[in-house]
């Protein structure tokens, strides 16, 4: 499949600070993608540099298949909510976006049809005519994320993009981030964890500007080929019980690590391993595919 | 091209469209109408009293609205006499004469000041954008060149929009408070040389914009602009000592065309052929300074 982002040697440093080390990461089209890693790690400037506003000191970045961010070609094209960006405080929500609306090349009646759009995406449709400085934190935000989602773009950089936001609407941003992937690609940076987990079916893990990690959802937690099983017992003794199926098993204190081929899948490693733990009595509490992004994020860091 | 002209049109209406609402530029917009006002109406008041003791000293009655000794006045032989002798050319003193003082008030006032204002409006108007963030969102869908130059375009409006107010300011002063107005011929005086002061200040506008894409902190684009402000006046001021030009001469006239006010005397000249090179070199100053701070600026963060 054609990536819709690639980056290469990417290397950047602020006086003595290295934020990025030679980044190296593929997107695939239409994938949403998370972007994984520890404060300072380079993610924003990683973002930055994909969409033209921070310099590169070395490496390459292909955007969409044509090369670098170029506005002249990506305008409209490629959208990002940066992060601790102030909007123009004076003006109006509705007029601000319809702007940003116009400059990527939408007709007028274009424009409003697609703010009206991404403003019911983020749930503020109400709040059209009030000025940006009459909004709280958490609107302010939204009207940012509202503006990288404008005009349908092939690529969207959002760094952080539930940041600030309730419950209520993290659980709607994720919807609405769902509903855009496959038609756009999307590369959102989280330190949330299971909000990537539980959004992305691709990851990125990067470690001081560097990628340490990358891959589908699946193969980075092992969801296609490992099954994590919890017992109220000892998981010790079932060890070899488990073995006999011919699958690799670890074992830690109260729990079972199953691996096999990726072509059995989780569904075939439980078919083979529940029933020989439940005759043994072994007292199944609960079973899962693969690791957490978190267990998978941290193993990822100590390897 | 046309999208890039697009882009400058459209960044250009809503820097216009930003700056009216917020308060700074409505300030500054009634700044310039307050000013041009006020100081035409101190303007009318001297004339009152130079009149009053005229009338006095040659034993006439006064009237109480100024103006129609001006007139009789500005027509005598002895001021062109005496504005020759200022200005050194007899064509640019006959044409001075010609117009009506308070136009040419005007124009003195509009030349000297808007400088500064541009200075106070405009220099931070692309590093404030860059400190808070704000030109990202922009620089997303719009070349930087785009972007930059329709700041520019749109600060130079608003530039126009307070020189026009502080002309309309005047002339407004001018009818309501001198007799034999001539309120046509002024109100044309006053275009012209309203025109006149916004190439002038262009020349200030490009500085402090060039500077403005220098550096992305606001606080330093500010101080940067009052301080190429300064050092534009004083540099002038340097190489025109006679000890220090009379030195190098070739090499410090040569210097002296890079600033914007050694062009400020060509700009009242009557004949177009005579004003024109003046004029083209202003905005060439301020078309290159703009360019140079955009070098800069291509080349950096946003």
């Amino acid at each position: 499949m054609r990536a819709a982002l690639s980056v290469a040697g990417l290397r950047r440093r602020f006086g003595s600070t290295v934020a990025l080390d030679g980044l190296d990461f593929t997107v695939p089209t239409g994938a949403l993608c998370g972007l994984v890693g520890p404060n300072g790690a380079g993610k924003s400037t990683a973002f930055g540099i994909i969409a033209g506003l921070v310099q590169a000191d070395a490496g390459t970045v292909d955007v969409l298949g044509e090369g670098a961010f170029d506005p002249r070609r990506h305008a409209g094209r490629v959208s990002i909510l940066p992060q601790d960006c102030a909007l123009p405080a004076d003006l109006p929500v509705g007029a601000l976006l319809t702007w940003y609306g116009r400059l990527q090349g939408l007709g007028p009646a274009a424009a409003r049809r697609a703010v009206a759009q991404v403003l019911d995406d983020v749930a503020l449709s109400d709040r059209a005519d009030q000025r940006i400085k009459q909004l709280s934190h958490g609107m302010r935000r939204r009207v940012a994320v509202a503006q990288a989602l404008l005009g349908n773009p092939e690529l969207v950089l959002l760094d952080e993009p539930t940041s600030g936001l309730d419950p209520d609407l993290v659980v709607r941003m994720r919807s609405v981030l769902q509903r855009r992937a496959g038609d756009a690609t999307l590369v959102v940076s989280s330190h949330v964890l299971a909000e990537l987990e539980a959004t992305c079916d691709h990851v990125i893990f990067m470690e001081a500007g560097r990628a340490v990690a990358q891959g589908p959802m699946s193969e980075i937690t092992g969801r296609a080929q490992q099954v994590v099983i919890s017992l109220c017992q000892p998981a010790a003794p079932f060890a070899a019980a488990v073995e006999a199926t011919g699958l690799v098993v670890g074992v830690d204190g109260l729990t079972l690590t199953v691996q096999g081929p990726a072509e059995l899948g989780s569904a075939g490693i439980n078919a083979r391993v529940l029933p020989v733990l439940l005759e043994a009595g072994a007292g199944v509490e609960s079973v899962s595919a693969g690791l957490s992004l978190e267990a998978s994020w941290m193993a990822a860091r100590r390897s | 091209m046309r999208a890039t002209l697009r882009g400058v049109l459209l960044t250009a209406a809503f820097d216009l469209r930003c700056a009216l609402r917020s308060r700074k530029a409505v300030l500054l917009l009634l700044l310039y109408l307050a000013g041009a006002t006020a100081t035409s109406g101190a303007f009318v008041s001297v004339l009152r009293s130079i009149e009053k003791g005229m009338a006095d000293t040659l034993a006439v009655a006064h009237t109480e609205q100024p103006g129609t000794m001006t007139a009789s006045l500005m027509k005598s032989d002895q001021l062109h006499d005496v504005v020759e002798e200022l200005v050194g050319d007899p064509v640019l003193a006959a044409e001075l004469v010609a117009v009506p003082p308070l136009a040419l008030f005007y124009g003195w006032v509009a030349m000297t000041f808007v400088p500064v204002l541009v200075t106070i409006t405009s220099s931070d108007a692309i590093a404030a954008d860059v400190d808070c963030g704000a030109s990202r969102f922009a620089l997303v869908r719009s070349s930087r060149g785009a972007w930059a130059s329709g700041k520019l375009l749109g600060q130079a409006v608003l530039m126009g929009t307070g020189v026009a107010l502080g002309g309309l300011g005047s002339w407004m002063v001018g009818l309501f408070a001198l007799a034999d107005y001539p309120a046509a011929n002024t109100a044309m005086w006053m275009a012209r040389l309203g025109g006149r002061a916004c190439v002038s200040g262009f020349a200030y506008l490009g500085l402090v914009m060039g500077i403005s894409q220098i550096t992305r902190s606001a606080n330093k684009a500010r101080a940067g602009g009052l301080l190429a402000l300064v050092l534009v006046g004083v540099g002038r001021q340097f190489l025109q000592a006679p000890r220090v030009h009379d030195a190098a001469p070739v090499i410090f006239d040569s210097l002296l065309v890079l600033f914007p006010g050694s062009h400020a005397l060509d700009l009242w000249r009557p004949e177009w052929s005579q004003r024109l090179p003046a004029e083209l070199i202003l905005l060439a100053i301020g078309g290159c300074a703009f360019m140079a701070g955009h070098a800069w600026f291509l080349r950096r963060d946003a």
